[in-house]
């Protein structure tokens, strides 16, 4: 990397240790936080289910898609404000803030007064004045790695919101395109180290797009802990098969709730290994 | 206005939101009419206005609505106010339009009585000393703007008797035309404490505020009107009230603002109370307040409220709530003593606070 690139405020030597960024009773950043919901918010039987189910399962923060950025114009897309008030009351019904993605420009003040995170998705990481909208909001802004985007481009695009003066970006790495057609995308699990040497802002990882396969989401959940990703964010439904989008990539309850034991468990062991 | 099916459909629901508010109120009117009939000796049935009603509605230059309908709809109208008025269950009169927070506080007080909106503080006083109605809900004070002076000024001035208080919690919510597009949003109307009291989320969602006279007042203007890129600040209630959408509810800057409302009645309260309110002007030299309060002090009881206000004459009048009934002894003794030392005294009640 270009050494300029020191001066920039995403870089390491700009921040004394990992930024800690506070989302309800966690801290991203410092603690390893989950975060798992639907893709989309359908309705809110499905939401308050789901929400009740990743809250007793262990996730921190419940996600959710309210603005959904559809490869078609004729796939469904979001429940718009509706869902968002659906999202932040099952936020509340179970104590977890919640995340959600904004896709313009003008809705980021409405969003943030309902989310406790925004989420800017792959396809809009290089849309500099939604970075910009979101660089003046108060809320943490979680920005997701363009899905052919290199790391630089990616830090590059965290600048622009640190740049208008929100000091609270999270970085998501979600798989990049690469020649491999047999999962959605690739996941660049060696983005974690990476960032972890060139930035103090948090990085975690979305296995359920990386893949787009429920059957790799596990070991690559595993494997994004083992790398130091500092949290996740999984798409859980409760009926997977009836979900409006997703649905091949989001987990059933149970199968998260087994997930979450196993990263009890390695986490532990990862404390171990820090101490050797 | 372009016609088409969507267009003239708004326009129908925007016209049955009117009638709604409109038979709300004529049921109203007809309903205060009562006390009116009773002290004139007169039978709630009075066919003669009835027919003069009918017969002056009928008069009138019509062109789709027949005179038919004009008697079917009057009928049902007449049958109700008549059912309304011999039923003549307690009303509670409020400041302010429908959905106004001193209605939400009345319905808090009591779910079951009737809630009848007045233009004015002074009509609220004026129409439960006349008997219009049985009793009254004003705000006393509250969290952000301290007491109520207007409002505390009447009391004083008042011979009626506090039978009840409410303490709230003053939530408001974001109200618009149903449908609206929120990014179009560019006004909001609300009473100026409300817009103070909302003033950071204003700027953040960067609204332009207009003071408007009352919440809930703004709320049926805009369901009256049905502006686009216009909110207003209201309860909850005023958007049930006038069919408005709740954006978002909470948007005040300060979590929980409380106020405080006094329930009013000709009558003092039969059963016994718990909390007491009186006044008193006390001679203007140093420790005429303390001792006093010294009285509360030694027989251990807690006082919640001192406020002041000075009168015509340039003494203060004080206003002091204790939690204690005026049924106990060492309350009677103090409020004796009280009593005697002041140059003016007002007990004005001993009530229960929900």
């Amino acid at each position: 990397m270009n050494p300029m690139e020191n001066h920039k405020l995403f870089a390491l030597a700009q921040h004394e240790g990992p930024t800690c960024i506070p989302v309800g009773d966690v801290c991203l950043g410092r603690d390893f936080v989950v975060m798992a919901g639907p893709c989309s918010v359908e309705n809110e039987t499905q939401t308050m289910e789901t929400a009740h189910a990743v809250r007793e399962a262990g996730a921190r923060i419940l996600r959710g898609g309210v603005f959904k950025p559809r490869t078609s114009p004729y796939d469904f897309q979001g429940l718009g404000m509706e869902g968002l008030r659906i999202l932040r009351k099952a936020g509340d019904a179970v104590g977890l803030p919640i995340v959600t993605e904004v896709v313009d420009p003008r809705d980021i003040p409405w969003v943030a007064e309902f989310a406790d995170i925004l989420q800017i998705g792959t396809r809009n990481m290089q849309n500099f004045s939604l970075l910009k909208e979101a660089g003046k909001s108060h809320r943490p802004v979680l920005l997701k790695r363009g899905m052919h985007s290199t790391i630089s481009e990616w830090l590059n695009c965290a600048e622009y919101i640190l740049a208008e003066g929100n000091p609270d970006v999270i970085l998501c790495e979600r798989g990049i395109r690469t020649f491999e057609n047999s999962t959605r995308n690739t996941l660049d699990l060696s983005a974690i180290p990476n960032i972890h040497g060139l930035s103090h802002l948090p990085v975690i990882v979305d296995p359920s797009h990386a893949t787009g396969r429920r059957d790799l989401i596990e070991p690559m959940a595993l494997a994004a802990l083992a790398s130091g990703a500092d949290g996740l964010e999984i798409e859980v439904h409760i009926h997977p098969e009836e979900a409006l989008c997703d649905g091949a990539q989001s987990l059933p309850p149970e199968q998260f709730a087994g997930l979450m034991r196993k990263l009890r468990l390695l986490s532990e062991t990862m404390n171990q290994l820090k101490e050797l | 206005m372009e016609l088409n099916l969507k267009s003239l459909r708004r326009e129908i629901d925007r016209i049955d939101n009117g009638i709604l508010q409109m038979l709300q109120k004529r049921l109203e009117v007809a309903r205060l009419v009562v006390r009116f009939k009773k002290e004139q000796h007169q039978d709630i049935n009075v066919p003669s206005r009835e027919q003069e009603i009918l017969t002056s509605l009928k008069s009138r230059e019509r062109s789709l609505l027949s005179a038919d309908v004009i008697e079917e709809i009057y009928k049902i109208l007449f049958t109700e106010s008549k059912r309304l008025q011999a039923e003549a269950k307690p009303l509670i009169a409020f400041q302010g339009a429908h959905g106004a927070f001193s209605e939400v506080a009345a319905r808090q007080w009591d779910s079951e009585i009737t809630p009848v909106p007045c233009p004015e503080f002074a009509d609220v006083f004026e129409g439960v000393v006349a008997g219009s109605y049985e009793y009254g809900i004003v705000p006393i004070e509250n969290t952000v703007g301290g007491m109520m002076s207007q409002v505390n000024g009447y009391l004083l001035h008042s011979d009626l008797q506090i039978v009840g208080a409410v303490e709230m919690a003053v939530s408001h919510a974001l109200l618009i035309v149903p449908g609206t597009d929120y990014r179009n949003l560019r006004r909001v109307y609300s009473h100026p404490v409300a817009l103070a009291e909302c003033q950071q989320f204003i700027q953040r969602m960067k609204l332009e505020p207009y003071a408007y006279y009352d919440t809930a007042g703004a709320a049926k203007m805009l369901a009256e009107t049905w502006k686009d890129s216009t909110a207003v600040i209201a309860s909850v209630l005023a958007a049930k009230y006038y069919n408005l959408e709740v954006l978002k509810e909470g948007i005040g800057d300060v979590a929980n603002t409380r106020t405080r409302f006094v329930v009013l009645s000709r009558k003092p309260l039969e059963v016994e109370g718990e909390k007491c309110s009186i006044t008193f002007v006390t001679e203007n030299k140093a420790g005429a307040l303390f001792r006093i309060m010294q009285l509360f002090a030694e027989k251990n009881i807690n006082l919640t409220r001192i406020d002041s206000v000075p009168d015509e004459k340039g003494n203060y009048v004080f206003f002091l709530d204790f939690t204690a009934s005026n049924r106990n002894d060492d309350v009677k003794k103090i409020l004796e003593t009280i009593e005697q030392h002041s140059l003016s005294y007002r007990f004005l009640g001993c009530y229960s606070e929900k």
